[in-house]
């Protein structure tokens, strides 16, 4: 199935095409038997589509009404047994009751430890915390603001989690990001009964455009889906984390089907960059094919000059 | 605003408000009229409230003569008559059955096998692909309103993504 049958497929189900345009398809229909299957799975995979909307719908519904109680009598079995439970629950908890009541207090068995032992591992739990963070103390930088990116992106090192051991250096992490602009594509559909994940998608959005990477990644970080990863990809990029981001932007620059294909290329570029000389194969390989998009081609030649 | 128009710009928030302000009488209803259990009625109903949105969006409604609770009613008489010749007696009812049912009558043509694959194959296909081929193919959306929708940058790339879509669905729809 290709683009110009999908579109003939269409224009012949809605009824859009002209008696004379009729007439042919309805003869390449007859004639062609590959173009008379793909029109059948088109119609198939439509009509599925339809099914699973209708289903999605009553789905909602179903979440979305007040469920009331059945007004219909209970069957009479029903309510003895309900009856015969009660009166069990109500003989084993008067029997509980008697026994507490009924039995004297026992010595305890267990000596409880001697407080100069408790207070011993108190210091010693209390010491390991306290190296540990002076440990940790020692990751975790002052606060210090990385310039922003040409009015577009402001990343505090604290703020954002720029300067963990496996980030990017520095100053080339820098140079990549003066190249970065925010994606255009992160829109969602909101609707009254929307997945865990697209609520998660919605809220980290709102993050991302509040700068709050590290949030989106720390949000959406385990989710799986498309647009989810797409999303954190770009937050990992801005904290510094661009072996993470390349990961990610390459599986979506290598899917041709992929959604975030094409702006993913160009992302997985700046990924690249900021990793530079060391990925230079790759991202050479990858300018020389960004350069035939119009799009990208005056990104792609401010790259290149910042690569000599 | 009136219900077609709320069912096209709102129909989740639309049909559960439908849904319970009609929900009492609508069962009541059919308790006396036609002799079912509650939660049969209620199954029944909810796939009848289905029914209206599909009929809104197909085109099959596009103006109410009359009271909407009038056409939900009738829906209901004519799916419960349809299902009083095809089930038997004892078993209960069940909205998702229902509607599968509806569905599968509606498309002779085509396999209930190819049917359900060609729904797997859209769960599979997950999203934003999966809201995309709705909004094109079920609710006839035009390119320009999905590519506001959707924040796509420009009617050209909605429609490449879109047929992208569509030859991925094929594709584990025949994996």
């Amino acid at each position: 199935m290709d683009n110009f049958n999908i579109e003939n497929f269409e224009l012949y189900v809605t009824n859009a095409m002209s008696a004379d345009e009729k007439m042919v398809f309805e003869q390449k229909i007859f004639d062609d038997p590959q173009f008379a299957a793909d029109f059948e799975h088109f119609k198939t995979l439509k009509a599925g589509i339809r099914k699973q909307s209708l289903q999605d719908r009553l789905d909602i519904l179903k979440k979305n009404i007040d469920h009331k109680p059945s007004e219909d009598p209970e069957p009479l079995r029903h309510s003895w047994a309900s009856y015969l439970l009660y009166l069990l629950g109500l003989a084993i908890l008067m029997a509980l009751i008697f026994y507490l009541v009924r039995s004297p207090e026992k010595p305890e068995t267990q000596p409880s430890l001697p407080a100069v032992h408790t207070q011993k591992q108190d210091s010693l739990q209390q010491q390991d915390l306290d190296s540990l963070r002076s440990d940790t103390m020692r990751f975790i930088p002052q606060k210090t603001v990385v310039p922003a990116v040409k009015g577009k992106t402001s990343v505090s090192k604290q703020d954002k989690g720029y300067a963990d051991n496996e980030f990017t250096p520095k100053n080339q992490w820098r140079e990549a990001m003066a190249l970065y602009s925010k994606p255009q594509n992160l829109a969602s559909i909101m609707r009254d009964g929307p997945s865990e994940s697209d609520k998660k998608f919605n809220d980290a959005i709102l993050l991302f455009k509040a700068s709050k990477y590290q949030e989106v990644t720390a949000l959406i970080g385990n989710e799986k889906d498309e647009k989810n990863l797409y999303l954190n990809a770009h937050a990992l990029l801005l904290t510094g984390k661009t072996q993470q981001a390349t990961v990610i932007f390459r599986n979506f620059a290598d899917d041709d089907f992929s959604t975030y294909h094409e702006e993913s290329r160009w992302y997985l570029a700046l990924a690249l960059f900021a990793n530079y000389p060391e990925t230079k194969d790759e991202l050479n390989s990858l300018t020389a094919q960004l350069l035939t998009v119009p799009d990208y081609k005056q990104k792609v030649a401010d790259l290149i000059a910042k690569m000599k | 605003m009136n219900w077609i128009e709320r069912i096209k710009s709102d129909p989740d928030k639309t049909l559960a408000t439908l849904y319970n302000e009609i929900q009492d009488e609508a069962t009541k209803w059919i308790k006396i009229e036609f002799g079912l259990q509650s939660d049969d009625a209620d199954e029944i109903f909810q796939t009848s409230i289905v029914l209206l949105y599909d009929n809104v969006v197909t085109g099959k409604l596009t103006e109410l003569t009359a009271h909407i609770k009038t056409y939900l009613f009738s829906i209901i008489k004519n799916k419960i008559i349809h299902l009083n010749r095809s089930r038997s007696k004892m078993s209960s009812l069940d909205a998702t059955e229902i509607l599968q049912g509806v569905i599968d009558e509606e498309y002779e043509e085509i396999s209930s096998e190819d049917l359900n694959k060609a729904n797997t194959a859209l769960m599979k296909l997950g999203e934003p692909c999966k809201s995309l081929l709705e909004l094109s193919y079920y609710q006839q959306m035009k390119l320009d309103e999905i590519t506001i929708l959707l924040g796509y940058k420009n009617n050209d790339t909605t429609k490449n993504l879109k047929y992208k879509c569509m030859k991925r669905l094929q594709k584990i729809f025949f994996e």
